[in-house]
């Protein structure tokens, strides 16, 4: 059946020139712009397991660790990825969507090829790191650096993707982290620790490193992330004595709660069109993935019998 | 003018027919023989208050949850003293498993008016910030006086480092001096702080409603601990907690030191109170399955130290959680791991493990 779509897709000559050729200027402008050469991760061309369909990463307790699992967007596919001794944590599709980033639970940062089946250690260092996230592109990461002499002391370092070149990109008081990627790459939003079991949203201007905070409640507002199209930020917040889902426009207004359930409600990701959201609740008494619409509607548990952390759904930059 | 003096007496005879309608119902100079019973003694307490006027009287007997406990009905009672005694056995004459009761009195006359005495929501749990204590580190005494009846916590730790435990775990208490005798060691009973120049001891209470009476029903202290359900609204309805101490709007039944284990998968142990590790070897902790739900729907941060030095931390705690444990900078002999569970709801639980680092592999 498969090979019939391809077939039929293929029969048009004229169509496979005109997209060879858009893809080719595309991408040499893309080379040209950035000037560098991704990357760390497998160049592996958008997953194409099923076609039709993208796909969310998610740790899942599996004998007596956490590892990667990924499932299709329709609940189907599910698959274990990874299966080594260690737990896994904070799992970041590539731009590419060969390869997922994750952290292990020592700091340490793994780039899984997930066609080719295989894990590898990057940026290897005594040093701490979480949450590696990819620019548009492929050609930046932005990860989370964690001081390890004090407490409660993280910073957001950057580096051309497969280099060894760390720098800072954000260091203030207490800890910055959980970043995301605005989809022009030139704004991370991310969390800011503002005082005791305070975090608030705050934005990050790439080139001028200006920083405005978004939320501002002395509650903890965490995990954001960029809509596509860029105009809102899914978070959550506890602003409401339960961690919940929220939403609000990019400039930090308009905030709206899409979810309402006791218990955890947390880890959100957009589908790559905006039009939903995945995210990982305790409502039904194990932590699950769960999808719902960008407005809060139609909230449907998708995993069953375990327990789910984080989720990255495979995102497509520029829409 | 005549026509005005019409209206006045109108509004004369008005306003006493309004006072007559209006007059208050009261329950007044309620008080109780006990703060404290206890049921393993066949203790019991008294309830005594006044009424102003012939009604029927209900006290109506609640554990922190508003679950009803008993109900004590006194019909046709007349204006004047009244009084229940109470036991500590609920409906099922069991004894109470809430260390923490509150009695809630209602009065109805025949005619439908009615009075309710329950000053849970001006008088329960507020923040009490200021209190002092003093800890002698010669006859190891710890001595603080509470001005009211009140919930304690108190917590060890060292500055800007490990916590060691609570000492007390959320205990209510009667107002009054208190006095205890610590001797220093955390929870795990493997460190002896009693002299530390960084040693912290930090007190943490709310009040109690002044109609609480605690109940002392079990030889030692258990914690009632259940994994799920945690949410309960019908509390509210009965007495506030928003705008309370964070602790008083908790459930109850999460306010305590988590429980947790640590194993070590690949290790072999030399007796019940000592593990032999050398190389990398994975730690792992599993939080207890009454802690697992209220931990994760509030969020732990997992912090290790070895020797009191911090080594790792998590903010984003899970469970099971393995650390990759490198033993391969430490020194031969004896060390002791500690774990630090931080519930981000401002609960810590604690646990160290006595290590002995033999060679590397």
């Amino acid at each position: 059946m498969k090979n019939c779509r391809v077939q039929l897709l293929f029969t048009d000559k004229d169509m496979v020139i005109k997209i060879l050729t858009v893809s080719i200027i595309l991408l040499t402008v893309t080379g040209c712009q950035n000037g560098r050469q991704p990357k760390v991760g497998p160049s592996i061309q958008a997953e194409t397991r099923e076609a039709g369909h993208s796909y969310i990463a998610f740790t899942a307790l599996t004998g007596q660790y956490w590892q990667i699992w990924t499932i299709s967007s329709d609940g189907g596919n599910l698959k274990q990825i990874t299966n080594s001794k260690m737990d896994k944590r904070f799992p970041t599709w590539s731009a590419d969507h060969g390869a997922i980033y994750y952290s292990s639970t020592n700091g340490q940062l793994y780039c899984m090829n997930v066609a080719a089946n295989e894990e590898k250690q990057i940026y290897a260092s005594p040093e701490r790191y979480e949450s590696l996230i990819e620019s548009p592109g492929g050609v930046y990461h932005v990860l989370v650096h964690f001081d390890s002499q004090r407490l409660d002391d993280a910073d957001l370092w950057i580096t051309a993707a497969g280099e060894l070149n760390l720098k800072i990109l954000l260091k203030d008081k207490g800890y910055q982290n959980a970043p995301s990627w605005s989809s022009d790459g030139n704004q991370l939003v991310y969390v800011d620790s503002t005082g005791y079991r305070t975090e608030e949203v705050c934005q990050l201007d790439i080139q001028s490193r200006r920083r405005i905070q978004l939320t501002n409640n002395n509650r903890t507002d965490m995990l954001p992330s960029y809509s596509p199209n860029d105009s809102r930020i899914v978070f959550v917040s506890d602003r409401t004595g339960d961690y919940e889902i929220w939403i609000m426009n990019s400039d930090g207004g308009n905030d709206k709660q899409l979810t309402e359930s006791p218990g955890l409600d947390s880890f959100p990701c957009w589908s790559p069109d905006g039009n939903k959201i995945a995210f990982i609740s305790g409502r039904s008494g194990e932590l699950a993935l769960w999808i719902m619409n960008a407005d809060g509607s139609g909230q449907k548990q998708v995993t069953h019998g375990m327990q789910c952390m984080y989720s990255s759904w495979q995102r497509t930059f520029g829409k | 003018m005549r026509n005005i003096s019409i209206i006045c007496s109108l509004i004369a005879i008005l306003s006493i027919n309004c006072y007559a309608q209006s007059e208050l119902l009261q329950i007044t100079r309620v008080s109780h023989s006990v703060k404290s019973i206890s049921i393993p003694n066949n203790e019991d307490v008294i309830i005594r208050f006044n009424v102003n006027e012939a009604c029927n009287c209900r006290v109506v007997f609640f554990d922190q949850l508003a679950n009803q406990l008993r109900v004590f009905d006194i019909p046709n009672a007349n204006s004047g003293p009244q009084e229940i005694r109470w036991d500590g056995l609920n409906y099922s004459g069991n004894p109470t498993q809430d260390e923490v009761v509150l009695y809630i009195i209602e009065a109805t006359t025949s005619d439908g008016r009615n009075a309710v005495y329950n000053p849970a929501d001006q008088t329960g749990g507020l923040s009490m910030k200021t209190l002092e204590y003093t800890f002698d580190r010669e006859t190891e005494k710890i001595e603080y006086v509470l001005p009211k009846a009140c919930k304690v916590r108190i917590r060890v730790g060292l500055k800007d480092g490990m916590f060691l435990g609570n000492i007390v775990d959320w205990e209510p208490q009667e107002a009054g001096r208190h006095q205890f005798i610590w001797e220093g060691t955390d929870s795990s009973k493997i460190f002896n702080v009693k002299n530390r120049k960084d040693l912290e001891l930090q007190m943490t209470c709310y009040t109690l409603p002044d109609n609480t009476i605690i109940v002392n029903s079990r030889p030692s202290q258990q914690h009632i601990s259940k994994p799920a359900d945690l949410v309960n609204v019908k509390r509210e309805k009965l007495w506030a907690i928003k705008g309370k101490d964070i602790h008083y709007q908790h459930d109850p039944r999460i306010c305590h030191q988590p429980q947790f284990s640590i194993t070590f998968p690949t290790a072999q142990k030399k007796d019940e109170n000592q593990v032999c590790l050398s190389g990398i070897v994975p730690v792992r902790i599993d939080i207890a399955p009454e802690d697992f739900i209220q931990l994760v729907n509030a969020r732990f941060e997992v912090m290790i130290f070895v020797d009191g030095i911090f080594i790792h931390e998590v903010e984003e705690g899970m469970s099971p959680f393995t650390y990759q444990f490198d033993t391969t900078n430490l020194l031969q002999g004896r060390h002791v791991l500690t774990v630090n569970i931080l519930g981000y709801h401002d609960h810590i639980g604690v646990l160290s493990q006595q290590l002995i680092i033999g060679e590397r592999q």
